[in-house]
């Protein structure tokens, strides 16, 4: 295997002197561009934290005036657009720029320098967005779902700044999608066929396809909007012969596969972190890669669930019935988990604890999904808190979790020091609480007939809810200062990590921690999905314990 | 901690349940709920035992450094779990589509026909076969609306601008108001009470004032309830008092809904009953309750004309009908010094003043084939009011629509040339309640 090592000095020019600030902001190595993701999505998830704090300071009681209606609008439509566009989904991409290439033996990603164009167009692409607040009339107003006609109604260049500024986002990922589709496809190393790929390169295949089929739709769905606003065109206008329902089935067509972009990658992390901390092989591999296939197909029939209450839709049944058939999969992979850890060896390191988190609150976002997949019942609680609560449990109390999870698991690999545990253990249980205080309340204000999007609410006992709600937004914003607090304890520590600090599974344990610019010294012989695992097993029957193990540092 | 304690001990105060419901539909999807939520109960509980069994049953030991057992999965056994969940889902489909097509279904033969529009920020309910409306005004004043308890209404929910959500929360429902699009549904209040409610779509900066109150109330309250507004709206177009009144009766109605007359003073009526071997009277009453009478005019078969003396009534607000055909042939009569008697605006520049949600002109005439600059005041502080003009009162054809204004502010409209006829204005917030004619002459 030391031919790659020859293929990387014969095809890489000799390194110039860079500095190292020109170094970062010129490399097209896929480990330093996936750093970069993660970094880029932290400094959105302050952005997008800090308005989220605002608007819970605002409903933390009745009739409170501390931000304006406007403004209000403002925060609650960009808090949701950089979320879902700025902080999840390049969250995912930033573990799989890194792992993706390292998990099959690859060099460095298919087209490295647009996996690099695909990561700047992103601050770009957010910072449009939020330059709305510094325009005439502030940013974006209509929701992160920009309704129309609402959306084409809104004066001043913050709707347009965002509409933009979601093109460019919309054009990065699809760049990052075909990026990873042809490094899947074409990167392999020799021995790793497509079904001895690492789950999480499987979750990251499924959002790429996802991607690159999806995304389209809303581009072309925003160049409408964009029309709309600025050319006078009638797509959406009813007196005009368009309609209000094209923006809807364009924006949800897009918007559901979204969903699961925003979920497979966080489904992934988790099934190759549950597998490693039971010491079990993930039960039902290929079960899971076609959970995953399965899902990302149903997920482009299921788009009018968004809509049972618009009265658009013809067939609520169709819809009920497909959104009941993409739980079963997704219900697979909960046994998948469960089946996995059954009979292991279980260690509840801190990647672990934030993967069980993810388990478990995942569990409550399917469930509380499942009221609102019947339309009789979505008539009851559409529109309201119990759909912030659900939307919250899937994307914060899942991805976030499994996100904090790969954070915790990978970041021996990406900075040769082990995130310290014990404040690991502080940060796991601030977040749970403050996550499950701020959002399960939040199915008793839908109950209650609270309607998302409001500024203020008038004195009717939703305060004290409210307020409960509120206390814990403030202990997600502490845990998360405390997990920022980790990262710093521990990059001030020496980097001793070694090379497999868990006793992994797939290749990215294979190499050194941090790995080396060519990623691979020597790559172990790949006869199944675990070649890591394989290694270690044959080492230990010859007698001799793997490098990795003796350096433990558990 | 204690915090926390707090905190659970408030949240478990408060339940996780639906409303229990106001009508049958209501009822369905609360059980519904219920149904859901014990399939979900099970899962959750066995997920999550299942999960702290693993872990406190299968931890790693000190000291343990045996393998576990490598179990890679069996097919059958994954196929399984794609089994059961399937099974579950066979359970769910079956159950909730049955409640779906109850809840989804619309009368064919409702008792009463309401249609509801939203428009930034307020809700309007047109009652059009009673021919009157309600809307809301402001966040504090949001628009009240009554329906009778155990008959069944047919919505028609509209938008004028942007999307809105009408959410009936006691009876677990909502519907989206979508411009360019009339949406349907019925149902059939069956418990007294007052509910409120409010707009789920975001639909702009007002979107949190956009409440509305729904009263369910008897079917003598909701009478009442119709001929007060019936009389409100009535008395928008009441002729100005007279001492000397001329009724038609053709085709069992009166030729007007609204009488003045003058407060204090006895008048004439001169009723002429046009129905060929149908028999008429009119009389005067308190209410639509006929609890209180004041005049009773003999009953006589057309066709016949008869004049009728009634004596003085004091200033105020009677309801008047025949005898014979009860509410379907009632009017109003205001007693008094006409204070809403309509003003008419003419030329090509004029002022018009919007205040306590009435126009200070109720008729509008203009000449044809030029242009009309209107000098637009609104002076009522905190409420919009705008001007618009369509062909007829249904609003099929908008020809003119001005832009909100906030109370107290003024707006110069430039309204375009206008070939001639008889058009119809109003302020869309408040749609028919604050509307009046448009007159263009050749």
């Amino acid at each position: 295997m030391t031919d790659i090592r020859e293929e990387v000095l014969e095809h890489r020019p000799a390194p110039r002197k860079k500095s190292a600030l020109l170094e970062w902001l010129t490399t097209t190595d896929h480990k330093k561009i996936g750093i970069m993701y993660l970094v880029n999505s932290f400094a959105f998830f302050a952005i997008g934290g800090m308005f989220a704090l605002t608007m819970r300071t605002q409903l933390a009681q009745p009739n409170n005036d501390l931000v304006s209606h406007a403004v209000y609008n403002q925060l609650v439509s960009v808090h949701g657009t950089l979320m879902i566009f700025l902080v999840i989904f390049p969250f995912l991409s930033g573990f799989g720029n890194y792992f993706v290439p390292l998990q099959i033996g690859a060099l460095d990603m298919a087209f490295p320098r647009i996996n690099a164009l695909s990561f700047w167009l992103l601050p770009v692409g957010g910072l449009t967005i939020v330059s709305g607040f510094f325009v005439p009339g502030g940013a974006a107003a209509a929701g992160w779902t920009s309704y129309v006609p609402l959306s084409v109604q809104q004066s001043g260049a913050g709707e347009d700044l965002w509409v933009l500024g979601l093109i460019i986002v919309g054009v990065s990922s699809i760049l990052g999608a075909i990026n990873f589709i042809v490094t899947m496809l074409r990167m392999r190393a020799p021995g790793m066929s497509m079904l001895r790929m690492p789950i999480f390169c499987w979750s990251t295949l499924a959002t790429s396809l996802l991607v690159v089929l999806a995304t389209p739709v809303l581009t072309s769905g925003l160049l409408m909007l964009l029309a709309e606003r600025s050319f006078g065109t009638t797509f959406f206008d009813p007196a005009k012969g368009g309609a209000v329902a094209y923006w809807l089935n364009t924006f949800w067509f897009f918007g559901h596969p979204e969903v699961y972009m925003l979920i497979l990658g966080a489904w992934g992390i988790v099934s190759e972190i549950i597998p490693v901390f039971s010491a079990k092989p993930l039960y039902g591999y290929k079960g899971v890669v076609v959970a995953f296939m399965l899902i990302s197909g149903l997920s482009f029939s299921v788009w009018a669930h968004h809509m049972f209450t618009t009265g658009l839709v013809p067939n609520l049944s169709f819809f009920a019935a497909t959104t009941e058939l993409i739980s079963v999969p997704t219900g697979v992979l909960f046994f998948n988990w469960i089946a996995t850890m059954w009979k292991g060896k279980i260690r509840l390191e801190p990647p672990m604890l934030f993967a069980l988190g993810f388990v478990a609150m995942f569990l409550i976002g399917g469930i509380d999904g499942v009221w609102m997949a019947e339309p009789a019942m979505d008539f009851a609680v559409h529109d309201t808190y119990w759909v912030v609560a659900h939307i919250h449990y899937v994307l914060f109390g899942g991805t976030i979790f499994g996100v904090m999870a790969g954070m915790y698991y990978w970041f021996p690999k990406m900075f040769g020091r082990v995130l310290d545990r014990k404040i690991g253990y502080w940060h796991f249980g601030l977040q749970f609480v403050g996550f499950n205080l701020t959002f399960f309340p939040m199915h008793i204000l839908g109950l209650e007939g609270m309607p998302r999007r409001v500024v203020t609410y008038s004195d009717t006992g939703w305060g004290t809810v409210n307020l409960i709600a509120t206390i814990g937004a403030y202990l997600i914003g502490v845990s998360i200062m405390v997990f920022l607090l980790n990262v710093v304890v521990t990059l001030r520590r020496p980097a001793t990590a070694p090379a497999d600090p868990w006793g992994g599974n797939s290749l990215e344990w294979a190499t050194s921690s941090p790995p080396p610019a060519h990623n691979f010294d020597e790559l172990p012989p790949i006869h199944t999905y675990r070649p890591v695992f394989d290694q270690r097993k044959a080492l230990a029957a010859s007698g001799s314990r793997p490098a990795a193990e003796e350096e433990s540092v558990s | 901690m204690g915090l926390l304690v707090g905190a659970l001990l408030t949240l478990s105060s408060c339940t996780l349940l639906p409303s229990d419901g106001a009508d049958h539909k209501g009822r369905l999807v609360h059980s519904l709920y219920i149904k859901i939520a014990i399939l979900a109960l099970i899962v959750f509980v066995g997920v999550i035992g299942t999960l702290l069994f693993e872990i406190i049953a299968f931890r790693k030991r000190r000291g343990d450094d045996t393998p576990a057992i490598q179990d890679h999965g069996k097919p059958a056994i994954y196929a399984g779990f794609f089994v059961i969940g399937l099974v579950l889902v066979a359970i769910l489909f079956p159950t909730s589509e049955m409640t779906l097509s109850k809840v989804d279904s619309v009368a064919k033969n409702p008792d009463l026909r309401v249609t509801i529009t939203g428009s930034q920020w307020q809700w309007a309910a047109s009652y059009d076969k009673q021919g009157f409306s309600v809307s809301g005004q402001s966040y504090k004043e949001p628009m009240q609306w009554e329906l009778p308890v155990n008959q069944t209404v047919k919505i028609d929910l509209k938008a004028t601008d942007v999307m809105h959500g009408l959410y009936l929360r006691q009876f677990n429902f909502s519907m989206n108001a979508v411009p360019g699009v009339t949406n349907t549904f019925s149902f059939t209040p069956d418990r007294l009470g007052t509910y409120p409610g409010q707009c789920t779509q975001l639909c702009g900066d007002g979107h949190y004032q956009m409440a509305f109150v729904l009263k369910v109330v008897t079917d003598q309250q909701f009478a009442k309830w119709v001929h007060q507004e019936q009389s409100e709206a009535h008395a928008k177009n009441c002729a100005p008092p007279a001492s000397q009144i001329n009724l038609v009766v053709q085709s069992i109605s009166w030729n007007t809904k609204c009488i003045g007359v003058p407060a204090g003073q006895p008048f004439t009526v001169t009723m002429k009953n046009d129905d060929q071997g149908i028999a008429h009277n009119f009389s005067i009453y308190d209410g639509p309750d006929t609890k209180k009478n004041f005049f009773k005019g003999p009953v006589f078969k057309g066709p016949a004309t008869k004049v009728l003396h009634v004596p003085a009534l004091p200033a105020g607000t009677y309801y008047f009908q025949c005898d014979i055909h009860g509410q379907a042939m009632s009017g109003t009569i205001i007693a008094g010094k006409q204070e809403n008697e309509p003003q008419t605006a003419t030329g090509t520049k004029f002022k018009l003043v919007a205040k306590n949600v009435q126009w200070s002109a109720g008729k509008i005439v203009v000449p044809a084939g030029k242009p009309v600059t209107i000098t637009f005041e609104n002076e009522d502080r905190g409420i919009q009011h705008n001007f618009s003009i369509y062909a007829t009162s249904s609003l099929d054809k908008n020809l003119f629509k001005g832009p909100l204004v906030t109370g107290p502010g003024t707006r110069v409209l430039h309204v375009p040339a206008l070939p001639a006829g008889t058009y119809y204005f109003q302020c869309d917030i408040h749609g028919s309640a604050m509307s009046g004619t448009y007159l263009v002459q050749g």
